[in-house]
């Protein structure tokens, strides 16, 4: 999508991907521990479903 | 049984995961009320998705939730939409999202907190559990999921129980802390209530992301069934 944005919008692109890293970089931890926790809980439930059934 | 309580445990996760909750029990577990309010909160959220969660079952068993085993056409409809609003509901929070060394902004109701009575606190603890969008969102899909496993009532009610368990863990572990812990919770509770209050919108924008993508994952594999 970011490689969409840059050949699709030019220079207005160039400001929504430079406030997109720069949030990215931020929030890089926070992103990922709420998607381990939920893959974790995905994986988890699958489990306990493929054990039971 | 089982493989209703694997069905809900994602979205179960995805209801403790609430940064707004956490902050306002770590909030109140701060103040000189907090012996009471942080358990009435606690509590009053697991009633909310309790009550939420009974009547969808109840609902989607009588609806025809599932037309010859597969989920109806409104089932997808509904989650199609339900997965559009919440990506509108991303980006709109990336917008407003806070830039720079801005501190996070919290709701007004926040602030006044540390004065509020037991009744107020429990029918904010039951508005955030039960009614607020995500929440019901996932609390929805929690009992569509169970309903369409087929199994007996008891086992519906047990599923729902883990559901209801596991979706109140995100307030009932500061309470936890809170009374386990004593003085040297304190500080643990502090940082949580920081973290949470400053990383809410990523957060709220990554569980968004997540749940609007199943919804519209579901919605598309019920189209095409």
């Amino acid at each position: 999508m970011p490689t969409g944005i840059y050949f699709a919008l030019g220079l207005r692109g160039a400001h929504m991907l430079d406030a997109l890293r720069t949030w990215m970089a931020r929030e890089h931890t926070t992103i990922m521990i709420v998607l381990y926790l939920l893959i974790a809980a995905k994986l988890i439930g699958d489990a306990i479903t493929g054990f039971t059934s | 049984m089982g493989a209703a309580i694997g069905q809900v445990l994602p979205l179960a996760v995805a209801v403790a995961v609430s940064p707004l909750a956490i902050v306002a029990v770590t909030l109140m577990l701060s103040t000189p009320r907090g012996r009471v309010n942080g358990p009435v909160f606690t509590l009053a959220w697991a009633v909310g998705l309790t009550v939420v969660g009974t009547i969808a079952l109840l609902l989607s068993s009588g609806a025809s939730a599932s037309e010859s085993g597969k989920p109806a056409t409104w089932v997808s409809v509904v989650k199609l939409l339900f997965g559009l609003l919440l990506l509108g509901a991303a980006y709109r929070r990336f917008r407003e999202r806070p830039r720079g060394d801005a501190p996070a902004k919290l709701p007004g109701w926040m602030k006044s907190i540390d004065r509020f009575k037991p009744r107020r606190v429990a029918a904010l603890g039951f508005g955030l559990g039960g009614i607020n969008p995500k929440n019901f969102i996932l609390t929805l899909s929690a009992a569509g999921a169970i309903a369409q496993t087929g199994i007996s009532a008891g086992d519906q009610a047990v599923a729902l129980a883990v559901y209801v368990i596991v979706g109140t863990l995100g307030t009932a572990v500061p309470v936890g802390i809170y009374f386990a812990l004593g003085e040297r919770g304190v500080h643990m509770l502090d940082a949580l209530r920081r973290w949470n209050a400053r990383e809410n919108t990523a957060i709220m924008i990554v569980l968004f992301l997540l749940i609007a993508a199943k919804l519209i994952g579901d919605a598309i594999a019920g189209f095409t069934s």
